[in-house]
């Protein structure tokens, strides 16, 4: 099942290469998500201590993108720096002093993310009510703005209740990791969505 | 919190936050839906009455079209084909006093022609689409006819004139309407001076015409004898306009209350 998440992502960060129209700050965002993935896997495949050591930033960097991505729309470029700045820095923090690297930093991820959802939220909304718009298709972000919902979902169960599991020493982690693996699956597609949807409407 | 209800707890929010976000999407893609349609909708009518417009232009077109070639035909075919006629009258008479008559006719005929081919191109004429033209056409048409038969007359103007638009066709016929009873007066009125007051007020235009000392007449009787009274009451109706006929004691008052606009 892994597999075919792996190579969407794959699909997704040569077709950001390879199309024209990709904008730079999103080549970096796909190839830089399948270098942390590949990270993760060979953490995972050599046993290493704990994979959330990179899991942790991955999510960092993660969250800093749909910040910026769906920010765009709301605030000047300077507002935008300031506050991805200071998501990354206290994330940072979070991750070396506070919850430390071997654990979900729940601390900075889901305020992050909460702030993300409101993002895309209003983002809708302006693009309901204050545009004249008629297609979907002419709207890449739209189409990231629903992969992030449903990646985000899937991730609520496993963030609401890591630190209880590992308590519990419950076997529940793994069905969780499958849950979160079909969020995965719709953030990949709607990676491809962002990038294929400029270059179709241009073809 | 024990693993019964750990299980519990995890199935429960595994279903909510889905729910609630995919609830969003849906919800967001419904109403777009519905907006895009509603668009279209707008679009269309508005296409539609665009089309509906450009239709109203061009049969308004042709309707001015038919309108002049028919005063073309009325006005100018007749009076040329009358003067053709007198020519070739005077080609035949050999005394002196009959070929000043026929002379005389044919000037006064051509005199008309012009006349009425002027008043054509007045209202062809889009740079006089406005009331105030109108206003100082009627004066010219009072003072010609009242001049020809030296009937004294008076025109004023009651109220500021406005800077307001009128078409050529409201022009043509509010100017046939006064051009017809100014007419009718000096024949027949009997008057003994002729007085037209003009006022405009909120976009409607008052005329009075006072035949100062005339024998007045009943409109309803002549209305039914003559088509020049029966011409007037269909262009007045014509402009979704309405006149008023009063005799007093100073004289008959003939008054039009013209709207500018239909």
């Amino acid at each position: 099942m892994d597999i075919g998440y792996y190579v969407l992502l794959t699909l997704a960060a040569v077709s950001s290469v390879y199309v024209k129209d990709t904008k730079t700050h999103f080549k970096i965002f796909v190839v830089g998500c399948l270098l942390f993935e590949g990270a993760n896997l060979i953490a995972i495949e050599c046993q290493a201590r704990n994979t959330f050591v990179i899991i942790n930033l991955y999510l960092v960097f993660q969250v800093a993108f749909f910040l910026f991505e769906f920010m765009r729309f709301n605030t000047n470029r300077s507002q935008r720096s300031w506050i991805i700045g200071l998501y990354v820095i206290s994330s940072l923090v979070n991750y070396f002093w506070i919850q430390g690297p071997f654990t979900v930093n729940s601390y900075t991820y889901n305020p992050g993310m909460a702030l993300v959802l409101v993002l895309i939220i209003r983002y809708l909304y302006l693009l309901l009510f204050k545009t004249n718009e008629t297609s979907l298709l002419r709207h890449p972000t739209f189409w990231l703005g629903a992969g992030v919902f449903l990646f985000y979902s899937t991730n609520f169960p496993m963030l609401l209740f890591f630190d209880t599991i590992i308590n519990l020493k419950s076997d529940r982690y793994d069905s969780l990791w499958d849950f979160i693996m079909i969020g995965n699956y719709f953030l990949a597609l709607s990676y491809l969505f962002y990038i294929w949807i400029p270059w179709m409407k241009k073809t | 919190m024990d693993e019964k209800n750990l299980t519990f707890y995890i199935a429960l929010a595994s279903f909510v936050m889905p729910l609630i976000l995919s609830a969003i999407v849906a919800w967001f893609i419904i109403a777009f839906q519905r907006k895009k349609h509603q668009l279209i909708d707008a679009q269309n009518t508005a296409s539609l009455r665009e089309v509906e417009m450009k239709l109203e232009k061009q049969d308004s077109l042709q309707a001015e079209r038919s309108r002049i070639a028919t005063e073309m035909h009325d006005d100018l075919g007749s009076g040329l084909t009358t003067i053709n006629y007198l020519l070739q009258k005077l080609k035949d008479i050999s005394t002196a006093d009959e070929q000043k008559v026929l002379t005389l006719q044919i000037d006064t005929k051509t005199k008309s022609l012009v006349s009425n081919m002027s008043e054509i191109i007045w209202a062809m004429n889009d740079r006089y689409d406005n009331v105030q033209s109108l206003i100082e056409y009627m004066r010219r048409i009072l003072s010609d006819q009242c001049q020809e038969l030296n009937m004294p007359f008076l025109f004023e103007v009651d109220t500021p004139v406005p800077t307001i638009e009128m078409t050529g066709e409201r022009r043509r016929n509010a100017l046939l309407i006064i051009k017809e009873t100014i007419n009718n007066s000096i024949k027949y009125a009997q008057a003994s001076n002729i007085i037209l007051t003009c006022s405009i007020i909120d976009e409607v235009m008052q005329i009075i015409i006072l035949e100062v000392d005339g024998i007045g007449f009943d409109v309803d009787t002549k209305r039914h004898l003559g088509n020049g009274l029966y011409n007037i009451n269909k262009r007045v109706l014509h402009l979704h306009g309405s006149s008023l006929y009063e005799k007093t004691d100073l004289g008959m008052h003939i008054t039009f209350l013209i709207p500018i606009h239909p």
